[in-house]
């Protein structure tokens, strides 16, 4: 750790950690992603002046996103924007992953159209919405999620799980529907 | 294309930041630490003296708990430390949960953790009698915490020195007989008493006379006041 106390060094880690920082501020921007630079810098200048609080035990990844994850979500909360949404490419990348595994264990019949994905997730609450972002965008381990969002693993699981459920219920709800049609 | 390193380490520069010190964090972790470990010694401090209240409210100048109106219990009961316990088992949890490992645990389960580890704590220090040490402490230099927890059944329970209370169990012309804290009858002239009682004092319940004792089981009463 000393080592990054040497800008150059530290240059190294903007460098590795940069592209997936800049994701993941991006997601949970939505809407204002145009502002994830601006923000992945004030992250990296936050991490350098608080080097020291890094538990070196732990991996560096999740506490980098935390940072992140923090200060992405004061951004919005200072311009009073709407919690973000995902959505996109994003919304149905999480839901082919939502699916696979689903099915892997049983039964999942999605409906994948863009406005049952979009529905399904609008309706997600943002407590869900975190977890799922980075256990299938993000692909963090409910370790990392527990230290980038400072919950106990076993919550993390409970949020996982219970997020998963809305999730197939709303989906599947909304494929039901259509085969009535 | 921005290269947000170069920017980054330019800012660095311009700006002469620098990681701020070990011993900053390591004393903000600190404060958290002391909070909780403070929360659970005054918390083991409350069951200490909660313990001591329990087994002061057996020592009732011989009267039987079932004897007791509700309120004397009430107020013998240690429900305001248990209160207290709580609040502090609450504060360890809040100061514990900030520190660097802590949000990793659950509430619940550091609840309990602050829970065991202040009844351990409240035992041991109960063994050291600073239950009883705290009662005093508080009893002698606030009042209030004095009035709220006492109930004066011994220092109406001595009618060598003029002191007798109890409850009124009739009253016939001069007399009335009492039912003294430990259970015994006693028969007692209010002939002469002030009587400070605005209820009728049958209906009053308990009461504290000051007179002289005239008998193995009789006194005169001279002023008769409500027992509280």
């Amino acid at each position: 750790m000393s080592a990054l106390r040497d800008p150059k060094a530290y240059g190294a880690i903007v460098r590795r950690f940069e592209a997936m920082l800049k994701r993941y501020v991006g997601r949970i921007l939505g809407r204002h992603a145009q502002f994830a630079e601006d923000i992945l810098q004030g992250v990296f200048l936050k991490t350098y002046v608080n080097l020291n609080d890094y538990d070196k035990t732990r991996p560096l990844a999740p506490w980098l996103y935390r940072i992140a994850h923090n200060e992405a979500v004061s951004f919005l909360r200072k311009r009073g924007a709407e919690p973000p949404v995902i959505d996109g490419e994003d919304g149905r990348l999480l839901l082919e992953r939502v699916r696979d595994e689903t099915s892997a264990n049983g039964a999942a019949d999605f409906d994948l159209a863009e406005s049952g994905i979009h529905g399904a997730l609008i309706d997600l609450d943002p407590r869900y919405r975190d977890v799922l972002m980075l256990r299938y965008l993000e692909d963090k381990s409910y370790d990392e999620i527990s230290d980038i969002l400072h919950m106990p693993p076993g919550t993390v699981a409970t949020r996982i799980r219970r997020g998963l459920e809305r999730l197939k219920s709303s989906l599947t709800t909304g494929a039901a529907g259509k085969r009535e049609a | 294309m921005r290269e947000l390193d170069k920017e980054v380490l330019a800012k660095i520069e311009k700006l002469g930041l620098k990681p701020l010190p070990y011993i900053y964090f390591f004393a903000k972790r600190s404060v958290f630490w002391a909070l909780a470990a403070l929360s659970v010694l005054l918390g083991g401090i409350s069951v200490a003296v909660a313990i001591f209240a329990a087994m002061d409210l057996a020592r009732t100048g011989g009267r039987g708990l079932d004897e007791m109106p509700f309120d004397d219990i009430a107020t013998s009961l240690p429900a305001l430390w248990f209160a207290c316990f709580m609040l502090f088992a609450a504060s360890a949890w809040f100061s514990l949960s900030r520190t660097p490992r802590g949000y990793r645990y659950r509430p619940l389960g550091i609840l309990a953790a602050a829970f065991a580890a202040s009844l351990g704590l409240g035992f041991a220090l109960h063994g050291l009698d600073a239950g009883r040490l705290t009662h005093n402490f508080l009893a002698t230099h606030f009042s209030a915490y004095d009035r709220f927890t006492h109930i004066p059944y011994e220092e109406w329970s001595r009618p060598d020195q003029g002191y007798l209370g109890g409850e009124v169990l009739s009253v016939g012309g001069n007399t009335l007989l009492l039912k003294a804290f430990d259970g015994v009858q006693w028969t007692v002239d209010i002939s002469a008493a002030v009587n400070g009682v605005d209820e009728p004092l049958e209906d009053e319940g308990d009461v504290a006379m000051r007179g002289v004792r005239t008998g193995p089981r009789a006194f005169k009463a001279q002023t008769i006041a409500a027992f509280d």
